[in-house]
């Protein structure tokens, strides 16, 4: 089938999707907002780019992933990031230099994964631990795991080597963890 | 991080081999460091079964969110001014 675009139907089709997949990916409603309206001024701008292949909400949803890309892309004036950085959930010193630190190590969730996972309230608190993670760390986290661009491309986008993903990834899953055990596993 | 010919790797060796298990393949040698490491601390345990169960969260909530019809919308205004603004850039 031939897909068609029609632009003047966009915001009652499309503009709500768009406005999640962009808000479970960035921190800020406003942002959203913009990133929703950039998205079908390129849209317009660049219809003669539109095959047809694909329908419209695929071919708006590939331009919205640009545009978060390229805002990740932007922010990130990349440190380099490495293990060795101190980390407070670790002991400093003697026998326990490096191993978990008693109060600061995963409690037990008592994990009952499928009720937890289909638990709406679960939901909006995993959702919100996602959107507060610090900015640093998040693109990494967005790009790869929410995205599922492979590695590879996640580099080149953000311009860091592989090493450097791996600890972002990992600092960001140590605070996502501590954020829903805070919240949800009190 | 370097932790070729250790036998004991420590815990935050082993939660960093645990997050990068959930996307990568580890080299053989890290994953007898790691299954070493897990026969003896609980709470490396926790973390793991924790942040695959996230992993897996996040997968399933993803899909979700985006086509659940009755989600978060945008304001009237929003999407008025986003109809202007469209029919301002086809002219």
């Amino acid at each position: 089938m031939k897909h068609y675009l029609n632009p003047n139907k966009w915001v009652d089709s499309y503009a709500d999707y768009l406005y999640r997949y962009a808000l479970s990916r960035v921190n800020s409603d406003e942002l959203a907002e913009d990133l929703v309206q950039e998205t079908f001024l390129s849209g317009i701008k660049g219809s003669s780019n539109f095959q047809g292949n694909s329908n419209e909400r695929t071919w708006l949803t590939a331009i919205l992933k640009r545009k978060i890309i390229d805002y990740y892309r932007k922010k990130s004036s990349v440190k380099e990031f490495s293990l060795d950085q101190t980390d407070e959930r670790f002991g400093k010193q003697g026998m326990m230099n490096d191993h978990w630190l008693d109060n600061k190590a995963p409690k037990d969730w008592q994990l009952n994964a499928q009720d937890q996972i289909e638990n709406d309230e679960f939901k909006a608190i995993l959702q919100a631990c996602i959107r507060h993670l610090p900015e640093k760390w998040a693109s990494c986290f967005i790009l790869r795991v929410m995205d599922e661009m492979k590695g590879e491309e996640v580099c080149k986008e953000l311009n860091i080597t592989s090493s450097n993903m791996w600890v972002m990834l990992h600092r960001a899953r140590l605070q996502l963890r501590d954020c829903v055990e805070k919240s949800w596993f009190k | 991080m370097d932790t070729k010919g250790k036998m004991m790797i420590t815990c935050k060796e082993a939660t960093y081999l645990i997050s990068k298990r959930e996307q990568d393949v580890l080299s053989f040698a890290e994953r007898l460091q790691l299954k070493f490491h897990l026969m003896m601390c609980k709470y490396c345990r926790r973390f793991a079964e924790q942040v695959h169960f996230l992993n897996d969260a996040i997968l399933k909530m993803k899909q979700k969110v985006e086509d659940q019809e009755d989600g978060i919308q945008l304001s009237k205004q929003s999407k008025d001014l986003l109809r202007s603004k469209i029919a301002e850039a086809q002219n």
